[in-house]
C-alpha cells in the first residue's frame, strides 16, 4: 500500500465530510474563460524516444537495440518510416484527426547527461551555467509582475503535485501553486488562528520567514476559489484509473470550473529504464497515452478544447544502442502536443541514427526552445521581442498551431486582479477528529 | 554567491534594479565571521536563543526546554561536544540479520518496513548526540528508495553503515556504499557486468555522491562503470561480492588516471581531487549551516576535511564551534523538515503514548515518507519542504495534535512544571514562543499572543492549573505553531 495523501485523507475521514463543508456560492460559477491554457506534462527519468516515436524502418534500429527494439510488426504506423509504439495506440485517432503534433529531434547544444541538470535546463528553458527561474516563471512574472502583492483572480500556476519546482520559480519567487486536492487544500486551509505579524528582520531569517508568510496567503486566499472551480464542474468522460488521469481529470474540471488559471502541469516518473526495459516502459507509455486521451475528448465534452493545449517533455531520449537490458541517458528525443489548436503532424526531422556524438547519442534537429518560442508567440501571443527575453535569445519559431478558429491576437490576456471579499466564514475544521475517526476502524 | 546574485543571474539577464515593492530587500550580507571558534561576547552571547540553535541544527527535531537548560550551562564549547557523545548502538529489530528467502512474504515484508520506520523514529527521538541527524544527513546523500530497493532488511543494512560512519571516515564510507545490496540494487550495480556495462551507478557515483557535474567527462563515467563491474548480491541479499568473470580486467582511464582499477580504485582517484572535498563541504554547509552558499568558508571547510583525510568529526566540530556558525543572521535562516517538525512537536509537547506508525504516516502526508525519498538525488530540503500543498498540512496539524488523541497524549502537567512562571500569563507566552521559535516576537504580537491565551479572563484571574486554562494553553500553542516563525529552523 502507498501511503500517499489521497489514502491518508480517506483514512483521515475527510474525503467524507465534502457535503457538509461545501462552501455556499453566492452565484453560479461564470462561463469558462476564453483565455489560452498550456497543461505541461513530463515526463520524469528521460523517455526513451527512439522507442515512443519508432524508426521502424531502419535496420540500424533493429542492430543497435537487439534487446529493447519493438518488432515492426507490433509498431503502429504514422507513416512509412516512423510509427508509434503500441503502448500509444489510444493516440491514433488524435493523429489522424490532426490533433497531435509530434516535433522529432528535439534537444539542446552540448546535451547534459545529468537528470537534475538536463531537467533543470528543460524547466528553466536555458542553457546557462546557473539556472535559477523557469520559463513559465519567467513568462508569468513579466505579466503579473506585481505578483503577489497584487493577486489575480485565480492563480497563475496550478502544479498537480506536492510541491513547486522551477519551472514556475520567478526571480523573485515562485509564480504557481502546487496543489494536488483541492478538497483538502480547502480544508486545511480553514480555522487558523493568526495573530499581528512581528515584522520580518532584515536578513537570510527574515526572508524565509516572509517566504512562509506569503505561502500561507497563497494558500488560503485561492483554496475557496480552486475549491468552487472543482466543484462547479465535473468530468464528462471516465479516465483510466491511473494517478496521472486522475491529475488530468481534475485539470479538466477545473478549466470547466471556469478558474482562470493560464498553466498546469503534472508529471509522470519512472522513464528511466536502464533495466528491464521491454517490461517497465510499455506500462508507463500507456498511462500517459490513456491519460491524454481521456483528457483530449473530456476537453471535447465539456466544451472547452478550443481552450486548451497540452505539451509534453522529458529531460532527455536514451541511447541508441541499448545495455543488454535497458538504455542509458541519451540526447534528442520527440515531444508532442494535442489539442484542436495544435497543427496536427510531423515537425522537426529524425536524427540520423548512423551520425551519433562520441557517447553514441543522437544530434539533436531541433533546439526545445524553439517549441517554447512557438508556445509563447502562437499559444500565449506573447511578441517575438518579449519570447526572445524570455528565452534570452531568438528562437525560430516552428508551425505548431493552426491559424484558424479562436485564436490569440497579439496582446496576451491578463487576468483582472482579485476581489478582496472578506473570506468566507468557516468552521475549523476538527483536526483532531479527522486524523482518528478513521485510524481507529482497523 | 548567494540567493538574491543568483536570481539576478537569471537567466534573462533583467538585473533587479529599478524592480518595485520590497522597501529594502537588501543584498545578503556576507558573514563576516569565519570558522574561528565563537566565543561569547556581550553582543553575541551564549543564551537560550544560541543553544536551541545548535541543537536544532545538529539534532533531529528541536529540542524542549529542559534541554535547552542544559546546553546553556555546558557553555558553546563543551555543548558541541557533548553532540559527539554517542549513546550505545540502538538495539536491532530481531529480523535485521535473518537472511532473505525468496519468494518475498509480502505480508511480512511490509510489517517489517512499518517496524523498521517505527524503530528510527523511536531512535531519532531519543538520542540526544548528532548521530542520528548525521544517519539521515548520510541517507539523504547516499540515496536508496525503499520503493525500489522493497527489502527492509536491505534498508536497515544501509541505515547502519550510516550509522557505523556518523561523522567518521567518509573515503571508507563511500566504498562501503557502493558495495553495500541495497546501492547495488538501487543503482543497477549488480547488473553491471563486463559484458553489459550500466552507467547508472557510475554517473551517480561521480555527479551525487563525491564530485558534483562539471569535474568529469562521460568518458570517465564510462570508464569508472568499467571498473565497476562484477558485483553480485549474495542469494540471502544480506552480502555482495566481486564477480572475477564479470569484472572487466582491462585498462581504464579515469580522471587521467590508467591502471586496472576495480571500484574501490575509483573511489580513491576520485578522493584524491580537490573538488570531491569542496563538493561534499558544500554538501554538509548547506546541511548543517545554511542553503545559501558561502564559497569562502566552503573552500575552507574542504581545506580541512583534506587536512582530517575526509575524517568527519573534527570538521563539523570546528563547524558547529565557529563564530560562523553561531552568527545572528543564520539562527532560523532554514526551513523544517517534516521530521524536525514532528519530533519537535513531541518533545515540546512532553508527548506520552506516542503512536509511532501513525507518525510515519503523517510523515509521508506531510512530504517526507521515511526512507522513501523522491530520486537519486534525495529531498532537496530547504524551501522545497513547503508549498500550497504541504504547508495548510502543517497548520492543520497544529490544530490537531493540541488535543489528546491516538497520534499522542501531551503531558499538560509536565508541560506547566518546566515552565518558571506559568502563573503568570506574560512569561508563560514569553517562555514558550522563545523555546519554541527562532525569532523575537514584538510586543503586539506577545499581546495578541496573551489575548489568545486568556480569552475572556482577566489577567489577575490566570490560573494555569485549573481545568478549563488547559483548553486557553492549547489554543494559545495551536496559535503560536501557526505562526510562520514556527516553520523556522
Amino acid at each position: 500500500m502507498k501511503l500517499d495523501r489521497r489514502w491518508f485523507l480517506k483514512l483521515s475521514g475527510m474525503a467524507t465530510l465534502s457535503g457538509g463543508c461545501r462552501p455556499a456560492w453566492g452565484s453560479p460559477p461564470p462561463a469558462a474563460a476564453p483565455s489560452p491554457v498550456l497543461v505541461i506534462l513530463e515526463m520524469l527519468g528521460g523517455n526513451d524516444g527512439l522507442n515512443t516515436v519508432i524508426p521502424y524502418s531502419e535496420a540500424t534500429y533493429y542492430d543497435q537495440r537487439p534487446t529493447v527494439a519493438v518488432a515492426e510488426d507490433e509498431v503502429r504506423p504514422l507513416d512509412d518510416r516512423l510509427g508509434l509504439h503500441p503502448g500509444l495506440v489510444a493516440w491514433e485517432p488524435l493523429w489522424s484527426g490532426s490533433e497531435m503534433a509530434v516535433v522529432l529531434g528535439v534537444g539542446y547544444p552540448d546535451p547534459d547527461l545529468s537528470h537534475f541538470r538536463s531537467t533543470d535546463i528543460w524547466r528553466g528553458g536555458s542553457t546557462a551555467p546557473v539556472i535559477a527561474t523557469g520559463w513559465l516563471g519567467r513568462y508569468l512574472e513579466t505579466l503579473y509582475p506585481d505578483y503577489p502583492d497584487v493577486r489575480p483572480e485565480a492563480p497563475l500556476a496550478i502544479e498537480v503535485k506536492s510541491a513547486d519546482t522551477l519551472l514556475l520559480r520567478g526571480q523573485n519567487q515562485g509564480m504557481g501553486m502546487a496543489v494536488n486536492d483541492p478538497e483538502a487544500l480547502y480544508q486545511l486551509t480553514s480555522g487558523w488562528l493568526t495573530v499581528h505579524q512581528t515584522p520580518a528582520p532584515a536578513g537570510r531569517a527574515g526572508d524565509e520567514l516572509v517566504f512562509v508568510r506569503s505561502l500561507a496567503e497563497t494558500s488560503s486566499v485561492y483554496a475557496e476559489k480552486i475549491y468552487s472551480a472543482f466543484t462547479a464542474a465535473v468530468n464528462a468522460v471516465s479516465y483510466p484509473a491511473t494517478p496521472l488521469a486522475t491529475e488530468l481529470s481534475m485539470v479538466a474540471r477545473l478549466i470547466a470550473g471556469g478558474l482562470a488559471t493560464p498553466v498546469y502541469s503534472v508529471l509522470l516518473s519512472g522513464f528511466d529504464t536502464h533495466v528491464e526495459q521491454s517490461q517497465v516502459h510499455p506500462g508507463l507509455l500507456r498511462t500517459v497515452a490513456g491519460a491524454v486521451a481521456a483528457f483530449l475528448a473530456d476537453l471535447d465534452a465539456l466544451g472547452i478544447a478550443d481552450q486548451v493545449v497540452l505539451m509534453t517533455m522529458s529531460e532527455f531520449g536514451r541511447r541508441v544502442r541499448d545495455n543488454g537490458s535497458g538504455t542509458d541517458h541519451g540526447t534528442a528525443a520527440p515531444l508532442f502536443l494535442f489539442g484542436r489548436n495544435v497543427r496536427g503532424g510531423f515537425c522537426g526531422a529524425q536524427p540520423d541514427l548512423r551520425d551519433l556524438d562520441d557517447a553514441g547519442n543522437m544530434i539533436h534537429v531541433v533546439d526545445f526552445r524553439q517549441v517554447y518560442a512557438s508556445v509563447l508567440q502562437q499559444w500565449f501571443g506573447a511578441t517575438p521581442a518579449l519570447a526572445a527575453e524570455i528565452l534570452a535569445g531568438d528562437f525560430p519559431p516552428l508551425p505548431l498551431f493552426v491559424t484558424t478558429g479562436k485564436k490569440n491576437s497579439g496582446a496576451p490576456t491578463r487576468m483582472p486582479p482579485m476581489r478582496r471579499q472578506p473570506t468566507s466564514r468557516r468552521e475549523p475544521a476538527d483536526g483532531l477528529e479527522l486524523i482518528t475517526r478513521r485510524h481507529r476502524v482497523p | 554567491m548567494d540567493r538574491r546574485e543568483l536570481l539576478t543571474l537569471a537567466v534573462t539577464g533583467r538585473k533587479q534594479a529599478g524592480r518595485r515593492r520590497d522597501p529594502a530587500p537588501s543584498p545578503h550580507q556576507k558573514i563576516s565571521a569565519g570558522l574561528e571558534p565563537y566565543r561569547p561576547t556581550t553582543q553575541q552571547p551564549w543564551n537560550r536563543r544560541r543553544a536551541a540553535h545548535l541543537l536544532r541544527r545538529a539534532r533531529l527535531g528541536p529540542p524542549r526546554r529542559s534541554e535547552i537548560d542544559r546546553f546553556m550551562k555546558l557553555g558553546p564549547a563543551e555543548a558541541v561536544a557533548e553532540l559527539f557523545r554517542f549513546p550505545p548502538s540502538p538495539v536491532l529489530p530481531a529480523w535485521a540479520d535473518e537472511p532473505v528467502e525468496l519468494p518475498l512474504d509480502f505480508e511480512a515484508e511490509y510489517r517489517m518496513r512499518q517496524e523498521l520506520v517505527t524503530w528510527w523514529l523511536r531512535q531519532a527521538y531519543v538520542d540526544g548526540s548528532i548521530r542520528e541527524r548525521l544517519v539521515f544527513f548520510w541517507s539523504n546523500h547516499f540515496v536508496v528508495e525503499m520503493e525500489k530497493v522493497f527489502v527492509a532488511r536491505l534498508i536497515l543494512s544501509i541505515n547502519r553503515l550510516f550509522r557505523d560512519a556518523a561523522a567518521g571516515d567518509i573515503r571508507d564510507l563511500t566504498k562501503r556504499v557502493g558495495q553495500n545490496p541495497a546501492m547495488l540494487i538501487y543503482l543497477d550495480g549488480n547488473l553491471n557486468t563486463k559484458y553489459g556495462i550500466n552507467e547508472n551507478y557510475a554517473r551517480e557515483l561521480l555527479e551525487l555522491f563525491t564530485m558534483g557535474r562539471s569535474h568529469y567527462t562521460q568518458t570517465d563515467v564510462t570508464e569508472a562503470a568499467r571498473a565497476l563491474t562484477g558485483w553480485r548480491i549474495n542469494p540471502t541479499l544480506l552480502g555482495a561480492y566481486r564477480h572475477p568473470l564479470l569484472h572487466d580486467n582491462g585498462q581504464k582511464t579515469f580522471l587521467g588516471h590508467t591502471g586496472n582499477w576495480n571500484d574501490e580504485d575509483i573511489v580513491d582517484i576520485i578522493f584524491g581531487q580537490r573538488a570531491t572535498a569542496v563538493f561534499l563541504a558544500g554538501r554538509i554547509y548547506r546541511h548543517f549551516v545554511s542553503p545559501v552558499a558561502d564559497e569562502d568558508l566552503v573552500q575552507a571547510l574542504a581545506d580541512r576535511l583534506i587536512a582530517s583525510d575526509f575524517e568527519l568529526e573534527p570538521v563539523l566540530k570546528d563547524l558547529l564551534g565557529s563564530a560562523h556558525f553561531m552568527a545572528d543572521e543564520l539562527i532560523g535562516s532554514d526551513i523544517k523538515s517534516p521530521i524536525d517538525f514532528l519530533l519537535g512537536v513531541l518533545r515540546q509537547f512532553h508527548a506520552t503514548k506516542i503512536d509511532w506508525p501513525f507518525m510515519g504516516l503523517i510523515l509521508s502526508v506531510l512530504g517526507q515518507t521515511p526512507f522513501d525519498p523522491p530520486n537519486v538525488a534525495g529531498w532537496p530540503g530547504h524551501r522545497d519542504w513547503l508549498s500550497t500543498s504541504s504547508l495548510p498540512f502543517r497548520q492543520m496539524l497544529a490544530q490537531a495534535v493540541i488535543y489528546p488523541s491516538r497520534l499522542f497524549i501531551m503531558d499538560y502537567h509536565r508541560f506547566l512544571h518546566q515552565l518558571p512562571h506559568p502563573e503568570d500569563p506574560r512569561q508563560l507566552v514569553r517562555h514558550v514562543t522563545t523555546d519554541f521559535l527562532p525569532l523575537a516576537l514584538d510586543e503586539q504580537t506577545e499581546a495578541e499572543l496573551v489575548a489568545i491565551l486568556l480569552g475572556s479572563l482577566p489577567p489577575n484571574q490566570w490560573n494555569p492549573y485549573r481545568p478549563e486554562a488547559m483548553t486557553r494553553v492549547r489554543l494559545f500553542l495551536q496559535a503560536v505553531m501557526q505562526m510562520a516563525e514556527y516553520q523556522l529552523h
